[in-house]
């Protein structure tokens, strides 16, 4: 992926405004946030202009939209992403979602055995969500995060997750890789995101929604490496104050016979499988705003 | 410890797939990281498991290993010293 395709790590809003959406949450109710948040989405796509252009490509290229609808669907796309930041800061005041929990037979038998396993996640939805709707007392999970991220964002973050069995590894020069080796080897959770190249230009060539695109070598080559379990994870926005947080496993016996690199694309295509099922049934909550196919 | 050297190579090349390689071609003083050879994040991977799986060393903490793969020197100094395989 050339350098401009890959994303920068930053998240956007200064520290002050975080903490005024926290205080918000606590007397406001989440509607009128939503309210308000609506009316700047319009100023958004507009100083954001690169992002709404990648939005509307991907609604027109990719869901054959036409003009219009693709429109419509940037604004749509870009008001869900707030609302799921949104519920970010809610959850950090004490908001509870409702969640609806999909193929977690397979995830719920993983945390139970001993070995470790990988879930991968992707900017579809609010992954984080699921990480505060969640817990897993018998098997911690290590979220590996980008460095950048505001610190008033991390310490809620850290606070909330920490609660729910859940570390944060920050991907931020070497050290981070020495602490996800030994969470594996200690027979833990990590999860990492699969769709969008950081720190390495390594990438496996996969087809989502009809065309290529590049995704992260990475994931996969711990995946196939250490012959360990893979699961492709979600957590969509369904309504006002609901989600459904959805489990695939990609991994699968006929795996054994492979060699490695067969393991890197036979689980990298399942993922895109999953991801084209996951945004065939939601394609507004697509939130990689940048040109993500070749 | 000639033969060790010889044998980290040999096993680089085959973890991390480097098919235009030969131990030759790999300096034993050489950073393996960013110059050098060049590796990043996935390979840094690929090496603490190589150190795990043929010599029984778990590599965890940061500090030591930032210096354990700083070069073939290095990392067969370290494995002299600390394999239990």
């Amino acid at each position: 992926m050339s350098e401009e395709r890959q994303w920068s790590g930053k998240t956007d809003g200064t520290l002050w405004m975080h903490k005024a959406l926290i205080s918000s949450f606590k007397i406001l109710p989440t509607g009128l946030i939503y309210f308000i948040m609506a009316l700047v989405v319009p100023f958004y796509m507009l100083i954001n202009h690169q992002g709404y252009l990648a939005i509307y490509h991907y609604l027109r290229q990719r869901h054959g939209q036409g003009p219009l609808k693709a429109f419509c669907g940037c604004f749509f796309n870009h008001f869900l992403f707030g609302a799921s930041l949104m519920d970010r800061f809610a959850a950090y005041a004490g908001r509870k979602f409702r969640v609806q929990k999909t193929g977690f037979d397979v995830f719920d038998s993983l945390v139970e055995q001993d070995h470790g396993f990988i879930m991968l996640s992707s900017h579809i939805g609010n992954a984080e969500m699921s990480g505060y709707m969640l817990s897993t007392p018998r098997k911690r999970m290590n979220a590996i995060t980008f460095p950048e991220e505001k610190s008033s964002v991390r310490s809620n973050r850290d606070r909330m997750l920490e609660t729910n069995n859940i570390r944060l590894i920050s991907a931020d020069g070497m050290d981070w890789l020495f602490t996800l080796n030994a969470a594996l080897s200690d027979g833990e959770i990590v999860s990492i995101h699969a769709d969008r190249l950081f720190g390495s230009s390594k990438a496996l060539t996969v087809k989502i929604l009809g065309a290529e695109a590049k995704i992260p070598m990475g994931p996969f080559n711990l995946a196939a490496s250490r012959g360990l379990p893979v699961t492709a994870s979600f957590c969509m926005k369904t309504g006002y104050k609901s989600y459904e947080a959805i489990q695939y496993r990609l991994d699968t016996p006929e795996m054994e016979t492979m060699s490695k690199r067969e393991k890197m694309d036979y689980l990298a295509a399942r993922y895109a499988a999953a991801v084209n099922e996951i945004l065939g049934k939601w394609p507004l909550q697509w939130y990689n705003f940048f040109e993500f196919w070749d | 410890m000639e033969n060790l050297k010889l044998e980290l190579k040999e096993k680089i090349i085959d973890a991390l797939n480097l098919v235009d390689m030969t131990p030759a071609d790999i300096e034993d003083d050489a950073p393996l990281f960013m110059e050098g050879l060049g590796l990043d994040s996935i390979d840094a991977l690929e090496l603490m498991l190589l150190m795990e799986k043929n010599y029984g060393i778990r590599l965890s903490n940061p500090a030591e290993g930032k210096n354990v793969f700083k070069s073939i020197n290095a990392m067969a100094e370290y494995v002299n010293a600390n394999r239990t395989k």
